[in-house]
């Protein structure tokens, strides 16, 4: 019985913790190139449906797989364009292109399933004979976060990355291509985030199903400041906190709006400097052009 | 001299280029869109513009685009505030959650039951709402003054604990449901005399003012603040110091404006009309409060303040924009079961063209006044 609850409570963390976590993962290759994008939120909407609508048309999960990528690092292109090349500001871009997604996926879901809120329900939710949901769930705690950090960390394209994040002049004055390397980060982030959206709900889409994880990622991120396996862990808070929820006793004993309150309420403390201190990349959100 | 009134005149116009171009490339988007999703059929897509068209002609759907922009205005000049100073406030989504509640909390405990008091209400209801966003605000300005934290952040996560506050009250201390009456979670309702209706009423029995013009309190109050906002901005010293800080903090520094003080004044004005956005539908249609209100006004009016470029005027104009897409959009569904969500698609889409038009403009037209500048000194 005990056990039982556990591993509910367990399984249940990381599920819920999966999309936010992938969220803020890929928040920490935008940002750690210097783009702060709050389009997060719209690649999960977007990347969810477009695993829905691409398994129900494709009739098998890879297409999902595919197609749900594919809109995330669509949305992500957009959001480079518009910052990285026409330096405008990241955040105007980030609201624009939420805006965006939410018309796009609605328009979408009325023109393919007949119905604007909702798609019909997809049955391909299977990989390798083990629920999707759950093996991306897995996936991101088990290889992604470690080899995200491994990417950053240790390799060169990491330390370029993270050089144009902190001090673009001096990253141009070595030769390496600012513009180029904002791009990778973008959509290397783009595409991570893609796989939250995929994890968020495969077998149906739902108007509003993002339901802010993308913002709630951004904040997991500044927890972890701005580290890869940091960000992750400091997303399975939220997580653990959504999964209370579901145990009878908790909620008997515990308002649902405080349990609901609670993380935000710490990101709030951890921000204030009670506990840590967070450092953003220097350059982050700063657009830059040569010469100025 | 003459031609450099007619130099001036080229710059007013070069300014044009990004608001008219971002129209027309979204038009031309929509255009297309259309096309696709009815299928490649063109008499259709004409048929869909020729709809457009007739929401500006029709009474009713005028009534509805003022009534729709009414929000946007509000939350567009608290966008545009802060912005002037350079400051992010994506936290007007949780500012007008709370300052509504706050009002609610005035309406229904406090409120003088007497209709003659009515107008009492109306001020005092605005004073709550005000407060309450403004206190949503007070967190992330002490955070970003005090601790250089970006506000962005904060606002974002005041903005969800902003909705499940809400949630809260109206489920628990303040819940009107009794055994089961409704589905619709919602506060007790409203005493008579706090109703914003009366304005129409007064209006239309003693002037000869167009009925489909809904005046209420509301849209009297919007104005009210497009005018003051507009005031401030440009005649007064806060106004200056807010534009200085915004485009060059630099000179504040030496300027002896304490920049932290402008910052935090802004914000927390900002908040404070951010907590009145709603009360139009609070107070004017629902009469009760709920946290299942139109949401994403917030958002909207960022969104608004951009393509008004932050001028009180421009935020009315582009209110009335966001107003007319919307209204147009649920006829063309309506009529020709086009998506309106077709319209956030392009709402979304015109930030960005236009944006991204106006900072190209402005790169070019610094680069003419540069040339100019060397040109006339060449000549002495």
């Amino acid at each position: 019985m005990m056990f039982t609850t556990l591993w509910f409570l367990l399984r249940s963390t990381i599920i819920s913790s999966a999309p936010i976590g992938y969220a803020a993962l890929g928040g920490v290759f935008n940002e750690r190139s210097g783009v702060v994008n709050i389009a997060l939120e719209g690649i999960l909407l977007v990347s969810s449906f477009g695993y829905v609508a691409g398994a129900f048309f494709g009739k098998s999960a890879w297409w999902g797989l595919f197609w749900g990528i594919m809109a995330g690092l669509l949305l992500s292109l957009i959001h480079a364009i518009a910052t990285v090349t026409f330096k405008i500001n990241h955040i105007v871009s980030g609201v624009a292109l939420n805006t965006i997604a939410i018309g796009v996926t609605r328009m979408l879901s009325l023109v393919m399933f007949g119905q604007e809120t909702q798609s019909k329900t997809n049955s391909y939710t299977r990989l390798f004979g083990m629920d999707i949901q759950w093996l991306i769930a897995l996936l991101l705690f088990l290889v992604i976060a470690p080899l995200s950090y491994w990417l950053l960390f240790k390799t060169s394209l990491g330390l370029r990355l993270r050089s144009v994040g902190e001090n673009p002049e001096a990253a141009d004055s070595l030769g390496i291509n600012v513009e180029k390397m904002r791009y990778t980060g973008v959509l290397i982030g783009g595409a991570i985030a893609s796989l939250g959206g995929i994890a968020l709900y495969p077998s149906i889409w739902q108007s509003g199903i993002s339901g802010g994880r993308g913002f709630i990622g951004l904040a997991s991120m500044i927890l972890g400041n701005w580290m890869p396996i940091r960000s992750v862990l400091a997303s399975t808070l939220f997580g653990f906190a959504d999964a209370l929820r579901l145990i009878d006793v908790v909620r008997k004993y515990i308002p649902n709006e405080f349990l609901t309150a609670l993380p935000y309420l710490l990101v709030l403390i951890v921000l204030a400097g009670l506990i840590g201190k967070a450092r953003p990349p220097r350059a982050d959100g700063v657009p830059y052009v040569r010469g100025e | 001299m003459s031609s450099k009134r007619s130099n001036n005149f080229k710059y007013f116009l070069l300014s044009l280029v990004a608001p008219v171009g971002g129209i027309l490339i979204s038009a031309l988007l929509l255009f297309i869109l259309i096309l696709l999703i009815r299928k490649g059929s063109l008499s259709d897509t004409i048929q869909a513009f020729y709809i457009m068209w007739k929401t500006l002609t029709s009474k009713q759907d005028v009534g509805y685009i003022i009534a729709r922009s009414e929000p946007l205005i509000l939350s567009g000049i608290a966008a545009a505030i802060a912005f002037r100073a350079g400051v992010f406030n994506i936290g007007t989504e949780g500012q007008y959650y709370i300052g509504g509640l706050l009002g609610a909390v005035y309406a229904i405990y406090f409120s003088f039951k007497s209709p003659s008091l009515h107008w009492l209400n109306v001020i005092l209801v605005i004073v709550f709402s005000m407060i309450g966003g403004a206190l949503w605000a007070l967190i992330p300005a002490i955070l970003k003054v005090k601790k250089g934290v970006h506000e962005v952040i904060t606002t974002i996560m005041m903005n969800q604990i902003a909705y499940t506050t809400a949630k809260y009250f109206v489920n628990g201390p303040m819940s009107g449901l009794k055994g089961g009456e409704s589905l619709e979670p919602k506060t007790m309702n409203f005493p008579a005399a706090v109703d914003f209706k009366r304005l129409y009423d007064i209006f239309h029995g003693h002037f000869p003012f167009p009925k489909y013009i809904p005046l209420y309190e509301s849209l009297f109050i919007a104005l009210i603040v497009v005018v003051i906002a507009y005031i401030v901005i440009y005649y007064t010293n806060w106004g200056f110091e807010l534009k200085m800080l915004g485009t060059n903090p630099n000179a504040t520094k030496y300027s002896g404006v304490p920049p932290k003080v402008v910052i935090f004044n802004a914000m927390l004005w900002s908040g404070a009309i951010a907590g009145i956005i709603n009360l139009q539908e609070i107070f004017g249609i629902k009469g009760y409060y709920t946290h299942h209100m139109t949401g994403g006004l917030g958002f909207d009016g960022i969104a608004v303040a951009l393509i008004g470029y932050n001028n009180p005027i421009g935020v009315v104009l582009a209110a009335l924009l966001f107003g007319f897409l919307r209204t147009a959009g649920y006829n063309l569904q309506f009529e020709l079961g086009i998506p309106n969500s077709t319209m956030d698609l392009i709402t979304g889409f015109i930030i960005i063209v236009m944006v991204i038009a106006s900072v190209t403009m402005n790169r070019y037209i610094s680069k003419l006044r540069r040339k100019e500048v060397l040109s006339e000194a060449g000549d002495r």
